[in-house]
């Protein structure tokens, strides 16, 4: 009989201990490589799920009743005010560490080799992380939600500006179908409640669990995290450590700070909460929750473009980055090495640059709209700033390829000028937009209305 | 190669763990006792236990602690106010400091705690738990609804029993409201200021009022968010709003067109605190006084004509019908109080401006559709207007015997202008004639004197003092060679079919086919055929009026039909059933002017003021149809004669230092011209 009381053992008799391997590599665990990110998030998750059930069990998803449950859950619940202030900070927490998550795996070429498949996994994960936090944002219901969901469905429904200048939206409508697959209508209401209640506590979860555990045993598939190749002949026990106790201790000092942060964070700040929900009364400015801001500002420019074009676009260049880039020998390195800092630095500037000078050029001098009033809507959709940065990050990823000949390089030089585009506008979407979308400096200069 | 130390790294990471797990557990303590614990609630609730300790109370013990609410369905809420208010109803909490004192007052005798919670009058956030939440005042805790504080807080009395077209108490003892509820001194002010300031002559309230403005029948359940702060200096409050708004409306809101509102501060406060109370909740019929419900089905009771006229005219016409010069209003706003306009204006007049209004002017129709008001009401302000003309309790001065001499300078004065010197007539009919003065007695005369005939162009002179027209009288009288018939006859019942077709062949060629007048005077005229009795009209008809057109009927002169006492009671029935009927058309009446020379007048004498084409410049267009349609040619020759003091209209029949005076002949002349300038003959 095999002996179950080795390290090993106990990992292997338990279910849930299980999904981790016996060893583990030991330059998987440096906290330099790795920041623990993925077991941060997982733990995020885990508390996500913990808190929802609570909140769950006091809140009502009815247009009626929904605002007064959620206020009931803050003053009359006993600690009702720290559980849904953990659920608030932590979800936003699960979208940010989900970026950087995102972001670790892509520097250290995490997706090269045979990871192929757990990168599309977890693109998917990431997406419906997105869509958990925008489901349940709406179900407080009150003004922030209200909005916030209505300039979202609205971005669903941006192919109307292609359709609606072919003339075609009447017969051919995607952007209204995808608008009313989404919250059941033209407007938020109840059938947009029910639904995302139901996606948010069942359905999202579920994908998230099951998910969760495919990724998961796609790293033991894979033979654990990504290393550099140096490690590439260490078999057996070389560089290894017993999972039990090293990673479980791991686990749990993050498990633990992971709480404390959250509830500390959840003991000092609460999570907003306007006037009920009126459909009379329109926020100004009407924002989408943060990580949507910088889609809102690209929508500012041309609906059909930031809306549709470049999001599916980002979203079909993240999920080919492991099929285009093969070059394994960069794996487990993070930034790959000289030219590829190089790259990544040059690429950050230049994207930096760009953004910025557009950004000067349209709120100081206006754009097409402003100079030729009367300029067919076709131009102002190709030509404003996502579709130029767009166009000339592609440009500038395809010299790059060409000219290092290497697909590293390029996929590094895209993401880089790619993500932090998508920072710059979503800072720009989310402090320096004032009301009508306007540009101020702070908050103080918003006018009174 | 080692890359890293197995024992090392399980040390650090042991570490994070002590160091986690004994935040986690710091942490988790420290939310029990806030959050647990340290409820503010709870610190409220054990100050009262020994509040009532002290007071030496036992078994008054607040046993039970914990959360305590008032379920509301009816109001859609739950009001947790009692959990921190927990002396609300203790009497022997009365001195208690806050949050533990009794509730003042016999408010809750009235409005019962379990029926009526706090918030529905209060205000505030009835879920929280709180004080700052509860209050809601702070923009931070996002409540549209904030605590109302002394004495706005007598808005809330208007939501349930607010009658506004209702003053004294009401009939029905069941029903307890409209004045005689106590607590609301402060919002029945405001009710009243707005009862005298005419504000519904723009909005409208529960049915009735003008249209210029937004409705006002639920203004106090606006929110924050429905009132834009973006002129507002002060307080960012609904109450600071209302009052900075009736200080300089425009200020407040750009382009609005209303009126400033003159008022001391605490009657901004009164007038803002009634606004705030103006509502039509959701809630269950119940809460509502009768009244209140019959109102918001527009049931209410008529308005008296005063009242109508201080709930809708008092605006722009002013309280006492002052009106409004054309520095302070652009187009001016006519003084319907003034005593000349007064003494013209027919009641038709006066009636049909209000059922019609005047277009391109901001008097609009206040007919029911528009207004809400019913005729009833209508004719009431028509009549409260009207009588304000002076003439009433003075017609028994005609028993009085004046001077003579007095009364002949009087008349070159006064009458001279329209009736010739020594009575011998010009544009109006000569009175020293024979046969007029034996069929009209002094009564007859003092009460044409007094009240004129409206429409036809004679003013009344009810501003002159009684000696005054005793005197004028009297030397009216003393024209008369002979003494008037005093033989009253027996007149028959009269047929008034064949009244009127007498009448249509006989008379109408001469006085109009309505009595409007023609080449004879206007017959079928109110104020004619109340002073004339039926003995003069007898004669008149009869016997003629010799050395005029007008022959004798019942004798055979000229081979006419000769009437019998039956034919002239006909014609005397019709005349009287006549001036009953309702109008079609205000009768322009006869007007022999000619339009050429008027209009050379026109442009010499009025054209600066009234402009070239009569459109008004800095006096009343005269081009406007709907005043065409209801100003007779006699009521324009009375203003034009006797002008309109107080304002700068000049009375033309007499001149004045710096304008001439305009014979009659003139003043019929710029009449035909005005009459040139109606295109349509509006129905009444």
């Amino acid at each position: 009989m095999k002996n179950t009381h080795t390290p090993a053992g106990i990992i292997n008799r338990n279910f849930f201990l299980h999904i981790h391997a016996g060893r583990v590599h030991l330059h998987s665990m440096k906290p330099t490589y790795t920041f623990g990110l993925g077991i941060i998030l997982g733990f995020l998750f885990l508390i996500m799920l913990f808190t929802g059930v609570i909140l769950m069990v006091y809140y009502t998803p009815s247009v009626e009743n929904a605002y007064m449950s959620v206020k009931d859950i803050v003053y009359v619940v006993p600690g009702g005010r720290i559980i849904r202030n953990m659920h608030r900070w932590a979800s936003q927490g699960m979208v940010i560490v989900a970026f950087l998550h995102l972001v670790r795996v892509f520097y250290t070429g995490s997706y090269l080799g045979n990871r192929s498949l757990n990168w599309v996994i977890g693109v998917v994960l990431l997406i419906i992380i997105l869509l958990s936090n925008f489901s349940g944002y709406l179900l407080p219901w009150d003004q922030l939600a209200y909005w916030a969901v209505t300039i979202g469905s609205n971005i669903a429904a941006s192919a109307r500006e292609l359709t609606d200048l072919l003339g075609i939206t009447n017969m051919f409508d995607p952007g209204g179908f995808l608008k009313k697959l989404l919250i059941g209508g033209e407007a938020v209401g109840q059938p947009a409640l029910s639904r995302f209640f139901a996606l948010h506590v069942i359905f999202l979860p579920l994908s998230i669990l099951i998910l969760l555990g495919i990724h998961l045993w796609r790293i033991r598939k894979d033979g654990g995290l990504s290393r550099p190749l140096k490690y590439k002949d260490d078999k057996g026990s070389t560089n290894k450590w017993q999972a039990w106790p090293v990673l479980m201790w791991t686990e749990l000092g993050l498990l633990l700070m992971v709480v404390v942060i959250v509830l500390l964070i959840a003991l000092v700040a609460d999570a907003p909460l306007l006037e009920k929900a009126n459909p009379y009364f329109p926020e100004n400015p009407a924002k989408a929750p943060w990580y949507f801001l910088g889609i809102q500002e690209l929508v500012s420019y041309s609906a059909f473009a930031g809306g549709m074009v470049i999001p599916v676009l980002y979203l079909v260049f993240l999920f080919s980055i492991p099929y285009r880039d093969r070059e394994d020998v960069y794996v487990g390195q993070w930034f790959s090495g000289k030219n590829g800092i190089q790259t990544v630095g040059r690429s950050a500037l230049f994207a930096s640059l760009l953004i910025i000078l557009q950004l000067f050029v349209m709120i100081r001098f206006g754009w097409l709209r402003d100079w030729f009033p009367g300029i067919s809507q076709w131009f102002v959709m190709l030509v404003n700033p996502a579709t130029i940065s767009g166009g000339l990050f592609i440009l500038m990823a395809e010299m790059i390829r060409r000219k290092r000949h290497s697909s590293r390089m390029a996929a590094l030089a895209l993401f880089t000028s790619t993500f932090v585009a998508l920072v710059i506008f979503t800072v720009v979407g989310i402090w320096f937009r004032g009301p009508n979308w306007e540009f101020f400096w702070s908050v103080n200069q918003w006018p009174v209305i | 190669m080692v890359i890293m130390d197995e024992q090392r790294y399980r040390q650090r990471v042991q570490w994070l763990v002590f160091i986690g797990a004994g935040l986690l557990l710091l942490l988790l303590f420290g939310a029990w006792i806030s959050e647990g614990m340290n409820r503010e609630w709870r610190k409220v609730q054990k100050e009262y236990a020994n509040l009532l300790k002290e007071k030496g109370e036992s078994g008054n013990d607040l046993v039970e602690r914990g959360i305590f609410q008032v379920n509301l369905p009816g109001f859609n809420r739950s009001d947790r106010c009692i959990s921190c208010h927990l002396g609300i109803e203790d009497p022997g909490m009365q001195q208690a400091p806050q949050p533990h004192m009794s509730h003042p007052g016999h408010y809750l005798e009235d409005h019962p705690l379990q029926q009526y919670g706090c918030t529905i009058c209060h205000g505030g956030q009835p879920g929280a738990l709180t004080k700052k939440d509860a209050f809601g005042q702070l923009p931070e805790t996002h409540w549209p609804y904030p605590l109302l504080e002394q004495p706005y807080l007598q808005s809330s009395c208007g939501k349930c029993h607010l009658a506004i077209f209702t003053n004294r108490p009401s009939v029905d003892p069941e029903d307890n409201m409209s004045g005689t509820v106590g607590g609301m001194d402060v919002f029945l002010k405001g009710k009243r200021i707005f009862s005298t300031e005419g504000c519904l002559g723009c909005h409208q309230a529960r049915g009735v009022g003008g249209i210029l403005g937004p409705d006002l029948t639920e203004q106090g359940e606006k929110t924050r968010h429905e009132y834009s702060f973006q002129n507002i200096s002060g307080e960012q409050t609904i109450s600071n709003w209302l009052k900075e708004h009736f200080r300089d409306p425009e200020m407040v809101s750009p382009g609005s067109q209303m009126l400033r509102i003159n008022l001391e501060e605490e009657d901004l406060v009164a007038l803002a605190t009634f606004v705030m109370g103006l509502a039509k909740p959701d809630i269950p019929f119940e809460y509502f006084s009768m009244t209140t419900l019959n109102e918001f089905k527009g049931n209410r009771e008529p308005l008296e004509g005063g009242a109508g006229f201080s709930y809708l005219c008092s605006a722009c016409h002013g309280k006492s019908g002052e009106g409004k010069n054309y520095n302070d209003f652009k187009t001016g706003v006519p003084a319907i109080g003034n005593p000349d306009f007064l003494r013209v204006v027919s009641p038709e007049y006066i009636r049909f401006t209000i059922e019609k209004g005047r277009s391109q002017r901001q008097m609009g129709s206040w007919s029911r559709d528009i207004s809400g008001l019913n005729p009833p009401e209508l004719d009431a302000i028509t009549n409260y207007l009207y009588q304000k003309n002076g003439t009433s309790g003075r017609t028994g001065l005609y028993r009085l015997k004046g001077n003579r001499n007095r009364g002949e300078e009087l008349y070159d004065e006064f009458c001279k202008a329209c009736h010739g010197s020594e009575g011998k007539g010009d544009v109006a009919v000569a009175l020293n004639q024979e046969g007029f003065l034996q069929r009209a007695d002094n009564q007859y005369i003092m009460a044409i004197i007094l009240r004129g005939r409206r429409n036809e162009g004679m003013p009344g002179w009810s501003q002159l003092d009684d000696e005054k027209l005793v005197d004028i009288m009297t030397y009216i009288a003393s024209w008369r060679t002979g003494s008037v018939f005093e033989r009253t006859p027996e007149l028959p019942e009269a047929d008034l079919e064949q009244g009127a077709l007498q009448y249509h062949f006989l008379c109408s060629r001469c006085h109009g086919e309505f009595g409007e007048g023609e080449t004879g005077p206007a017959i079928i005229n109110r104020d004619f055929l109340e002073s004339a009795d039926n003995r003069m009209l007898y004669e008149t008809i009869a016997l003629g009026r010799p050395h005029t057109a007008m022959f004798g009927w019942s004798t055979d002169l000229y081979n006419q039909e000769k009437l019998d006492l039956q034919d002239i009671s006909n014609i005397i029935g019709h005349m009287r059933k006549s001036v009953t009927n309702e109008l079609t058309y205000i009768y322009q009446g006869t007007n022999p002017g000619q339009v050429d020379e008027g209009a050379l007048l026109f442009e010499k004498y009025c054209s600066e003021c009234h402009g070239k084409s009569g459109e008004g410049v800095k006096a009343p267009a005269l081009n406007n149809q709907e005043f065409l349609s209801a100003a007779s040619n006699g009521y324009l020759l009375a203003t034009i004669t006797v002008g309109r003091s107080g304002t700068n209209m000049p009375p033309w029949g007499y001149g004045d230092q710096e304008h001439p005076l305009l014979t009659g002949k003139q003043r019929q002349d710029l009449v035909a011209y005005i009459r040139s300038f109606q295109r349509i003959h509006i129905k009444f």
